[in-house]
Order: C-alpha cells, then sequence, then structure tokens
C-alpha cells in the first residue's frame, strides 16, 4: 500500500471522526410558520383592543423564546464541532481552538440574558429585543460560526495537501520508471498540477500563520475556498495525465 | 582309498562336542550391544539430509510455481500506473469535493439556519427522488429564525 494510499485513509478515518450529532431531536423545530400565522391573524380575529395587545404581546415572547432556544442550540451545535475537530499537537492552535470557544460561549452568554429578560417585555421592548438578537446574529455569531469553519477546513486541508504531495512524489517515480518524464504533454501536466499545489500551500501558509498568530482572517473562508479550488484543478490534472501516461506506455 | 572314499570320510568331519557345547554357551550369552553413539548420530544425519532434500526439492517447486503465476499474471494484467489509478485520484478529489461544499455551508446564510443542524456537516452526494409527501413538505416554505426576527422586529 503506498504513501498515498495510506494518507487517504488517515483522511477519511479524520471525517469520519466528525461527530455526528442530532441537535434537533433536543430543541424544537426552528420553523416559525405558524407562530406566524398566529401573529398576523391576531389583528383581524379580535375586536377588544385590550385583547389584541395581550394576546399579541403573548404570541410575541412565545416567539422570542423559541427564537433564543434555537439560536442557542446553533450555538451549541458550532461549539460542539469545534470540540471535536482533533486539533495537531500544537500548543498556538490549541489555544486558537480555546479563543473561539470562549467566544461562543460569550455569544451563548447574551442569548441566555435575553431569555431571562423576555418575561418582563412589552411589545414594544420585544421589537427591540428582536431587533438587537438580529444584530448580534449577523455580527456576532455569523463571525464566529465563519471562524470555526475556517479554522476546520484549513485544519482538514493540512491532510489533503499532504495527500497530494505524496500522490505527486509517487506519480514521478511511475513517469521516471517509464522514462517518459520529458515528453511534452507529461511535463505540462506536471507544470500544472506543481502550480495548483503550490497556490493551495499558499494559501494554507497564509491561514496558519494568522492561527499562529490568534486571529482568523475576516476573508478566510475565501482563502480556504481558493486553496481547495487549486486542488480541486490539481486533482483534474492527475487525472490527465493518467490518461496521457497510458497513451504514452506500450503494454509489457 | 579312491578319492571318493576320501571325500566321504571328508563328510564325517564335525566339532567336537564339548566345543560344540561352548560355542553354542558363548553365542547364547552374548547380548547385543547399543549403537555407537557416533553411529547413531551418523543416521540421524543421513535421515536429516534426506528429509531436508525432500522439503528441499518441494519448496524448490512450490516457488517455482509462484513465481510462474506471478509472472503470467503480469503478463496478463494491465499495466499498473504507480500513482495514476483513476479510483484512488477519484476518491482524493471527491475528499476535497466535500470540503469545498463545506465552506459553502459554513458561510453566514439564512437558509442554513432554518434548522438546528450542524452547520458543518455534508449532505448526502446522492440524494433520493423527493417522495410526494417531500415534495409537497417543501412546497410549504419555513420561516426561518432570521425571518421571525424581522416579523418580530415590526
Amino acid at each position: 500500500m503506498n504513501k498515498a494510499t495510506l494518507i487517504l485513509i488517515a483522511v477519511l478515518f479524520a471525517s469520519l471522526a466528525f461527530p455526528l450529532h442530532s441537535f434537533a431531536a433536543e430543541i424544537p423545530s426552528c420553523d416559525f410558520q405558524e407562530d406566524a400565522k398566529t401573529l398576523s391573524a391576531i389583528a383581524t380575529s379580535l375586536q377588544n383592543e385590550q385583547e389584541k395587545i395581550r394576546a399579541e404581546l403573548a404570541i410575541r415572547k412565545a416567539m422570542l423564546a423559541r427564537v433564543v432556544v434555537c439560536a442557542r442550540g446553533e450555538v451549541k451545535i458550532v461549539s460542539d464541532d469545534l470540540h471535536a475537530l482533533r486539533v495537531q499537537n500544537d500548543v498556538s492552535f490549541e489555544t486558537f481552538r480555546a479563543q473561539l470557544l470562549r467566544n461562543l460561549e460569550l455569544i451563548d452568554t447574551q442569548y441566555a440574558s435575553y431569555e431571562r429578560r423576555i418575561k418582563d417585555l412589552g411589545i414594544w421592548g420585544s421589537k427591540e429585543m428582536a431587533r438587537a438578537i438580529r444584530e448580534d446574529r449577523a455580527k456576532s455569531f455569523a463571525r464566529a460560526k465563519e471562524a470555526v469553519t475556517t479554522f476546520i477546513l484549513w485544519h482538514n486541508q493540512r491532510d489533503l495537501i499532504a495527500a497530494a504531495d505524496a500522490r505527486l512524489a509517487y506519480v514521478t517515480e511511475t513517469v521516471r520508471a517509464f522514462s517518459i518524464e520529458n515528453e511534452e504533454a507529461v511535463v505540462a501536466h506536471f507544470e500544472i498540477i506543481s502550480a495548483t499545489l503550490l497556490r493551495a500551500k499558499q494559501e494554507h501558509r497564509f491561514l496558519e500563520k494568522a492561527f499562529r498568530e490568534q486571529y482568523a482572517p475576516e476573508e478566510g473562508l475565501l482563502n480556504v475556498k481558493i486553496a481547495l479550488g487549486a486542488m480541486e484543478e490539481a486533482y483534474q490534472e492527475f487525472s490527465a495525465l493518467s490518461e496521457t501516461v497510458k497513451t504514452l506506455v506500450p503494454r509489457y | 582309498m579312491t578319492l571318493f572314499e576320501e571325500i566321504k570320510k571328508l563328510r564325517a568331519i564335525g566339532a567336537s562336542r564339548e566345543y560344540t557345547e561352548k560355542s553354542r554357551r558363548l553365542i547364547l550369552s552374548h547380548t547385543p550391544h547399543a549403537h555407537p553413539a557416533r553411529a547413531e548420530a551418523f543416521a540421524f544425519f543421513v535421515r536429516a539430509v534426506r528429509a531436508g532434500s525432500t522439503a528441499l526439492v518441494s519448496g524448490a517447486f512450490i516457488i517455482l510455481l509462484i513465481l510462474g503465476g506471478v509472472a503470467a499474471s503480469r503478463f496478463f494484467s494491465p499495466v499498473e500506473f504507480g500513482g495514476l489509478e483513476n479510483g484512488a485520484i477519484k476518491a482524493e478529489a471527491d475528499l476535497i469535493d466535500i470540503q469545498i461544499q463545506l465552506t459553502e455551508l459554513g458561510e453566514y446564510k439564512e437558509e442554513a439556519l432554518v434548522h438546528a443542524e450542524s452547520t458543518l456537516r455534508t449532505e448526502p452526494l446522492l440524494k433520493p427522488a423527493p417522495t410526494v409527501t417531500e415534495q409537497k413538505k417543501s412546497e410549504k416554505k419555513p420561516v426561518t429564525l432570521e425571518a421571525a426576527l424581522d416579523i418580530l422586529s415590526e
């Protein structure tokens, strides 16, 4: 079994090690269709103003409570994914993970504080709180989630890059064994593979440096995407090289 | 005396009774000695050589059979392109595709927040065709958490 295959298996194992928890069973449904219908029906179904206000407030509070439960559920899922990541034995990456986890904890604390205040809200206050939660999610949670995704995917990328490197080395040996390393078509394939893998490594190293310095670049996920795109291109070229070699090498 | 008579006389010649008795006693009292150690070791060596040579010949025959089989299989099987097998390349490329899909799930999107499921999880690559009930369900558009917040803000 060659090294590339071994690495591939390792990557597969790493992927399988990722937890497949089902959080949906622990939290209520996060589809608010029924609540929305009830809320809009209040205006037409009730005549008495006082009753309308009471009913509207009740449904608003119930909705807000469920919104917060769902939002906290999402934070937990992202935290669990981050906890489950098998960070390589490196203090700086462990520290960075701890920082990301702390950040998620702060977001959760904020949601918990919203949850406690719901019971005292009036209609105006419930509207204010809904706006505040929306802003929080768009800023804090979205950013935290993207940082975690970037960190996890960057981490997974290490194994993929190692697998691609091992494959390149193996293929180089094969091509030499067939004495076709100087064939024009083969050289062209190798140039593309080397260039694309280099691009992937540059993006990867950029993120590695950032994580070592304990921050997630704002466009970090884009770096991950560029690196993966480059690797995808490299594998298309491996495939093309395979076809070229088959045409160049006669049967024994 | 003719020669014939002389021969007849010779026929009658025998050992004396005393000599015969003595010889018999001697023979009967003789117990056979065990083989000397050296002779036994030699016998063992001969047996070992015989067994060894048989094993050697059988082993050589089996090795020849195996080598012949390998050579034949190489002759009849397609050329091995180390590291360029389509299956292995595709398997690694698929892993990269999965990661690409995950980057999209990691972005902040409203749709991703409809159901509380992990944002870092892959969808099955080969989905079965939706059933009639599933189609009806998908037609019923859910109100997401973000949409709920929008409604509550108004």
